[in-house]
């Protein structure tokens, strides 16, 4: 086996699609798309914060779907799709609070406020990181499988009633404004060009982990057959 | 039929040991107690706003000191392996959950008659001027309080790293039902009655309804095997 | 600098950051698989 072999067996030409389409987008974000006239160059935040909040809940979802089906078949293989999720999904959400708040402190003069959509990503983003911190204490790996795994798959479950009681107070998040058809096709092109991006980072992660595991079972089974230089110089 | 006896047997097995050994009950109470009386005795400055912080600090002193018991409910199973016992009882998954959850609303009631008094007496806030409506969002909360504590307790079963870890574990769960029961608890201190109290009472009763019938289909998936 | 170019900027770094996490944890693996991979070249017990 080589070096090489190791490597993310990924199309170059999709890596540079996405770099071309993360680029366009950028340059269409920062430079093509007008300036919005009532808060100005702020305003373009707006193209990456809708990414990343539109990728946060899509993490969410894929994440606990491969908990259920954890759950129902106890193979390890779907946990490591739920955490490569978890992990990217948690990054996408912490940046839609970021990015947010900038915006929020640009639009309505105060960092935070308890908008429906605010109080929802923020629970979110809670139920990603109970999930990514409980992944690393438990050490037994089924275990922490199975316990990772039940509470992404109730978060899924809680998710629409959080949305549900957030609504009840009132809201002054943006729904979907007006915008001129540069800024939509912008926006759409970011969306894309990050949804790209991100599953490229998603699909790498998993293939990490894969690899995490197979090593391990190669390790143990050398470590047998092969005992360590020390060893088998003294043994003869 | 048999199953109801059954079930019966399994709550009362939880309730008799409680009462003999006292593991839970005199801590969670306890816990309840000092929490109020701190809470209470902080409020005693605030002027304005008071039923909007207290509707939220009775609910947080129930969650705490309420999720200490329901830890301990599944906990105790793990010692001389009494879960592999109850797990061989001629029951389904789904019928262990509703026995715990029957144990886990009974402790919880208890608490809430304790630091809901407490707060009465310390905080000087008109909390059971309408007994009936906050009668109905104590027991609703009460239900999404265990629906959701029960269910991962179920689910975390250890002892050593206690209860905190299921606290942290429940709380981004809870947190509508939390933030559902202090709203209602609010419009009960203010007398606000009208369509706002109706529509958190029934957010209440749709996220119970949710998570019970979730315990109940999704035990078995969830516990250990 | 305005605040949206800022926000660009530490938004790139978060992301940048995590692929250099990548990165560093792919370099262990192959770290693993060279070490495996001398190791199953000692002759057999």
């Amino acid at each position: 086996m080589q070096r090489s072999d190791l490597k993310i067996v990924s199309a170059r030409w999709l890596t540079w699609l996405v770099t071309g389409l993360l680029v366009a987008a950028l340059g269409m974000a920062m430079r093509v798309a007008p300036m919005e006239q009532s808060m100005g160059q702020v305003q373009r935040i707006l193209y990456i914060h809708v990414s990343v909040a539109w990728l946060g809940l899509m993490g969410f979802a894929v994440m606990g779907v491969c908990a259920m089906l954890y759950l129902l078949h106890r193979n390890m293989a779907w946990n490591r799709w739920s955490q490569a999720a978890n992990e990217v999904g948690w990054l996408c959400s912490s940046l839609t609070l970021f990015t947010g708040s900038i915006w929020a402190h640009a639009a309505w003069g105060t960092w935070w406020t308890w908008d429906p959509r605010l109080t929802t990503s923020l629970l979110l983003w809670a139920l990603y990181s109970s999930c990514l911190i409980l992944r690393g204490s438990i050490q037994e790996s089924h275990r922490s499988a199975r316990i990772t795994s039940s509470l992404a798959l109730l978060g899924l479950i809680d998710l629409p009633l959080v949305i549900m009681a957030t609504r009840w107070f009132r809201g002054i998040h943006p729904t979907s404004p007006e915008m001129e058809p540069v800024m939509h096709f912008t926006l759409l092109l970011n969306v894309i060009g990050f949804t790209l991006f991100f599953s490229l980072l998603f699909l790498r992660r998993l293939r990490q982990l894969q690899t995490d595991n197979l090593l391990r079972k190669l390790e143990l089974e050398a470590l047998v057959n092969h005992p360590y230089p020390p060893l088998s110089a003294a043994g003869g | 039929m048999l199953m109801v006896t059954q079930f019966y047997w399994m709550v009362r097995k939880d309730l008799v040991s409680e009462y003999r050994a006292r593991q839970v009950w005199p801590a969670m109470l306890m816990l309840g107690t000092l929490v109020s009386f701190l809470f209470s005795a902080q409020l005693d400055g605030v002027v304005e706003g008071r039923s909007r912080i207290v509707g939220m600090l009775v609910w947080l002193a129930i969650y705490f000191a309420g999720i200490l018991a329901m830890h301990r409910t599944f906990a105790m199973e793990q010692e001389d392996d009494c879960w592999d016992a109850l797990r061989l009882y001629p029951v389904t998954a789904s019928w262990i959950y509703l026995a715990k959850f029957t144990v886990n609303f009974l402790t919880l009631a208890t608490l809430q008659v304790v630091v809901l008094g407490l707060f009465v007496v310390f905080s000087n806030v008109p909390l059971l001027d309408h007994p009936l409506r906050m009668l109905t969002v104590a027991l609703l909360g009460n239900v999404g309080l265990t629906s959701v504590g029960t269910l991962l307790g179920g689910v975390w079963t250890e002892n050593r790293q206690g209860s905190t870890m299921l606290a942290f574990l429940t709380l981004p769960l809870a947190a509508p039902v939390l933030l559902a029961a202090s709203e209602a608890t609010r419009l009960v201190i203010d007398q606000e009655g009208g369509p706002l109290w109706w529509r958190w009472l029934s957010f209440l009763v749709v996220f119970s309804i949710v998570f019970v019938t979730a315990g109940i289909v999704l035990f078995e998936l969830l516990i250990e095997d | 600098m305005s605040l949206f170019v800022i926000t660009y900027v530490v938004f790139w770094l978060a992301v940048a950051l995590y692929v250099i996490r990548l990165g560093s944890q792919q370099r262990r693996l192959q770290d693993r698989l060279l070490a495996l991979q001398s190791q199953l070249q000692m002759p057999e017990r």
